[in-house]
């Protein structure tokens, strides 16, 4: 008999539990799709160090699973008590005609089950096709490592499966509990009456509202500072405190803001008495209570997402800008002749028989290397390099110049450029001497003009953006440096990196016309860029160098590092990739499911408010006044948390934008931009949908 | 007839209104249809406070949508302020509703969210009336209601009777050409429905036009006239003409009484008849 009934009301009921349904739905398909991204291992070849990037990747998950686990408890919780608060009076009558109490209780956790069942077998169902897709774009976006297994490969994880079953079944736990006591506990004549007790809003004078409201502002600007000055380099009480204060003003925000908005109208009468001016900012305050934790959290939500997006957009923007740059040669062998600081000055590294055969070479890596094959027997190192330009890091061991004796020399302090991701005690790091005869046949090697220096000038080289403004700027201002006797005036900057290397890391090398350098300069580092006519050349050179740098042989020569650009491409390209989908997935994810909740928030008040409307259109308030009113309530609530949520996002890339630098220049500009429009997309179109849904609803009843 | 308007401006005229429900167009298929007004015609004078009744599914109802243009009849006129609102279509109705009409319904209809002042100001605001005009107007309107104490509350702050008051002076502040009740007194105690029956002879002494739907014979004997109908169609009229209040609620009463006699008799025919009858026989007194 009671099933009876609870399957008679969700049939009857079916537009009112749709957007339950559709809310379940939408987070099981969610959770289990993210869940499953591990199980996609197992379908896509992966190189090994990918593999423990993507293991890595699977801890990353699990955390932000929990997380999302929490929206989801919220995002039910907050559906079911949407959908009991306008059944409310339906159970008032059930009590009425006699039923017991219990009884109601059992009907409603039948009504859950049923469209909890449904709609998580719905959701699994979604969620597969979902995981599905997503595994044909990732293997898109790793276009070196596309599926092994031709064709179809389906991708089930049981694991995710188990995980999202006892996730929501948990969650309709939670939400039955909670349903059975708003039914117990309320009282019959609440129940009959639930849809006449407008929620009381507690009205604050109009000095407190502002200061309400003004404590919210100054909370999450204390929030921002603390965040912006500490930086997100480490775990630290500070961050700690702007999270925790960082959400305490987004609450107080949300629960000033209506009281605020409609004291400081009613201040302003004219305004105040304009058209349903009044009507409107009571409607928004008359929700206050119930609304202000849903849209801080949509707030929060949405400041996650857009800061994941723009920020994962904007990581895998600046590693593969940064690798274009950072790949002008088919490959790069590097050789560590020693290191200099000021404190140590020049120091060798010891490297035995080898450092004597490169010794014996004239420290010439292409002969040296030539010779080395040769003597191994690994093959033609002709046959497989095209070109080939060396270039020597320098330094003059008795007086090297370091970044200290260039921050005198311009009077700029590096500090004031690259901020918080400098290491104290910089300034006794070298600054190496290139030749310009060097540099100019590197980069002719790689296709780009060569420079020329006057008599008097030097040019620099610096691929991070860590020094980048510095140097800049030192060059605006004509700096002069003091090279082995010689002044020399910095005549320009360059950004190009002259090698092939994951991780470009020349945070600045002058390049000064060959007579300059001293007699006894002693040489750093080695680099040989070679150029090679196909992709398989470049692969046996790789394969070549391997065979040098591993051998025991005496006469060979020494190799500290080795990168093709294949090899450079595979490392960097694999990971920042699949953290940047993700974070973009997540995002939006998120983004939709803030809209979401804004939309079905919206949506039921529109139509609890029906009545209303329908008596404002017997007043006589024509249509577009009423659409008005509609459209600004919406609005309000569509905005608000969007505008506060990208605030709290712009103070959070900042200091994003910081930590990125040390890998290469984030663009953090034009990816907002982009974020920017595919947000206002997406939100608009739940913003659209939403308007004229609820204006369809308010105007239902005439 | 000509006995309504007695040469004093005509604020309201109906003439020849039928109201036809069901499939209508359709020749021979009478059965369907319900005749809910049939050839109804009157009149009220600018200043008269008018009391119709009848039984329920007399038509009254349907008569006073039609004169709040939320409804439309099927054939005949009715001309209110001099306008002929049965040719008004969309936008030109939603004004006519706002600038020439006020209501008071049976539940107040008070919007829950806004205070008692704003509920008043909004009927003005929706008119788009300057601002500094509007306070001036609600004090005056609460004033004549006697409601100024309540300006503050919530409509679920105040009793049943001092939220009928509200929704009169929120009918009454746009000074409408009429102000159409719909049993106002319905869902009221005796004592708050004879303190706003009070109010209505107050505002209709300053000059309020107003045309009360009731079933109350009590309440309609605050009315200088009450119109009655029965079956879709005028049964008569009775005049105060200056009588005591419960000499006039006696005489309603009596009417009353013979239209339920008409009905225990039964028989169109019959009942046409008596209708007849006690018309010339009220207007006989």
């Amino acid at each position: 008999m009671l099933a009876k009934i609870a399957f008679g009301n969700v049939r009857k009921s079916v537009s009112d539990f749709g957007v339950y349904f559709l809310t379940v739905m939408l987070g099981v398909a969610v959770f289990y799709a993210f869940n499953s991204m591990t199980a996609q291992q197992g379908v896509l070849a992966f190189s090994e160090t990918q593999e423990k990037m993507f293991d890595l990747l699977g801890m990353v998950i699990g955390g932000v699973s929990a997380f999302v686990a929490l929206v989801l408890v919220f995002l039910v919780v907050y559906a079911n008590r949407f959908l009991i608060r306008r059944r409310k009076k339906e159970f008032g009558l059930y009590l009425m005609m006699g039923m017991r109490v219990s009884d109601v209780v059992k009907i409603v956790a039948l009504e859950s089950l049923i469209v909890g069942a449904a709609s998580l077998a719905a959701g699994l169902v979604l969620g597969f096709a979902l995981s599905q897709l997503l595994l044909y774009v990732t293997s898109a976006l790793f276009q070196a490592d596309v599926a092994e297994a031709a064709g179809f490969s389906f991708v089930f994880s049981a694991d995710a499966l188990a995980q999202t079953a006892a996730v929501f079944v948990a969650v309709f736990a939670i939400a039955a509990v909670l349903n059975a006591r708003t039914v117990a506990k309320a009282k019959l004549i609440e129940l009959l009456h639930a849809d006449r007790v407008g929620e009381d809003m507690r009205l604050r004078s109009l000095p407190l509202s502002i200061m309400l409201f003004a404590a919210s502002l100054a909370i999450i600007g204390v929030s921002y500072k603390l965040l912006v000055d500490n930086g997100l380099t480490e775990p630290s009480p500070q961050f700690a405190a702007a999270t925790v204060l960082v959400f305490v003003g987004t609450v107080l925000f949300f629960y000033a803001l209506s009281g605020f908005l409609l004291r400081l109208v009613q201040a302003v009468r004219p305004l105040y008495l304009r058209g349903l001016n009044m009507f409107t900012l009571r409607q928004l305050g008359s929700k206050v209570n119930t609304t202000f934790a849903s849209l801080s959290i949509v707030c929060l939500v949405l400041f996650l997402a857009i800061t994941s997006v723009c920020g994962g957009i904007g990581i895998r923007n600046a590693l593969v800008g940064s690798i274009e740059a950072s790949t002008a040669y088919s490959a790069t062998v590097s050789t560590n002749f020693g290191a200099y600081t000021s404190e140590t000055g020049y120091v060798p590294v010891d490297l035995g028989e080898f450092g004597a055969f490169a010794e014996e070479q004239g420290y010439d890596a292409a002969a040296g290397l030539r010779a080395s094959v040769r003597a191994l027997g690994a093959g033609d190192f002709d046959a497989l390099v095209e070109g080939a330009a060396q270039v020597d890091l320098l330094v003059d061991p008795d007086d090297g110049l370091t970044m200290g004796d260039v921050e005198d020399a311009s009077g700029l302090v590096l500090t004031d450029f690259a901020g918080s991701s400098v290491n104290d005690g910089y300034g006794v790091y070298p600054v190496y001497m290139m030749r310009l005869s060097q540099v100019n046949a590197a980069l002719e090697l790689a296709g780009k003009p060569s420079i020329s220096l006057e008599e008097g000038e030097c040019a620099v080289f610096s691929d991070s953006d860590i020094t980048r403004g510095f140097y800049e700027r030192a060059v605006e201002l004509g700096t002069t440096l003091d090279v082995n006797g010689h002044a020399l005036k910095l005549a320009s900057f360059h950004g190009d990196t002259l090698q092939t290397t994951p991780v470009p890391m020349n945070t600045g090398a002058i390049v000064v016309s060959d007579d300059v350098v001293p007699e006894n300069a002693a040489i750093v580092q080695t680099m040989l860029n070679v150029q090679c006519a196909t992709d398989a050349d470049e692969a046996a050179f790789g394969e070549m160098m391997e065979v040098v740098a591993d051998t025991s042989e005496p006469d060979t020569w020494p190799i500290t590092m080795s990168f093709t650009r294949a090899d450079v491409l595979e490392q960097s390209i694999g990971l920042s990739t699949v953290v940047a989908y993700l974070a973009i997935y997540l995002g939006f994810v998120l983004v939709v499911a803030c809209a979401a909740i804004l939309a079905i928030q919206q949506l039921s008040e529109a139509s609890d408010s029906a009545p209303r409307y329908g008596l404002l259109r017997k007043l006589g308030a024509p249509e577009g006044m009423v659409s008005g009113s509609i459209f600004m309530q919406v609005l309000v609530y569509f905005l608000f948390p969007l505008a506060l949520a990208v605030a709290h996002s712009c103070c959070a890339l900042t200091v994003v934008t910081d930590v990125v630098a040390v890998f290469g220049h984030l663009d953090i500009a034009e990816t907002a931009l982009m974020c920017a429009a595919c947000f206002l997309v997406v939100y608009g179109a739940y913003f659209a949908v939403t308007f004229f849904g609820a204006r369809k609803l308010a105007f239902a009843s005439e | 007839m000509g006995n309504a308007a007695h040469g004093a401006t005509t604020v309201v005229e109906v003439r020849n209104v039928s109201k036809r429900y069901g499939a209508s167009g359709r020749k021979g298929s009478e059965a369907s249809v319900t005749q809910a007004l049939d050839r109804v015609s009157f009149a009220v004078a600018k200043g008269e406070f008018v009391a119709i009744m009848g039984p329920s599914g007399s038509g009254k109802s349907t008569l006073l949508n039609c004169l709040a243009t939320i409804d439309a009849p099927s054939s005949g006129q009715i001309v209110i302020g001099g306008r002929t609102v049965t040719d008004l279509r969309g936008r030109q109705l939603s004004d006519f509703r706002r600038d020439d009409l006020g209501f008071i319904f049976q539940d107040a209809n008070l919007l829950d969210t806004l205070t008692a002042y704003e509920n008043i100001a909004l009927a003005l605001t929706i008119q788009r009336v300057s601002s500094h005009e509007i306070d001036g107007r609600v004090r005056e309107a609460a004033r004549a209601l006697g409601i100024e104490d309540v300006l503050e509350k919530r409509p679920f702050q105040m009793s049943g009777g001092q939220r009928q008051r509200v929704a009169a002076a929120r009918a009454t502040v746009t000074r409408p050409h009429l102000v159409l009740a719909d049993e106002p007194t319905g869902a009221l105690d005796s004592r708050s429905a004879a303190a706003l029956l009070e109010s209505l002879e107050g505002l209709n002494a300053r000059g309020a036009t107003i045309l009360m739907v009731t079933h109350d014979a009590v309440s309609a004997s605050y009315c200088g006239r009450v119109i009655f109908i029965k079956d879709g169609r005028l049964f008569g009229e009775l005049r105060r003409r200056g009588a005591d209040r419960s000499a006039f609620r006696h005489r309603i009463v009596e009417v009353v009484a013979s239209m339920n006699d008409a009905e225990e008799e039964g028989g169109l025919g019959a009942a046409a008849h008596a209708v007849q009858g006690e018309a010339v026989m009220l207007h006989a007194r």
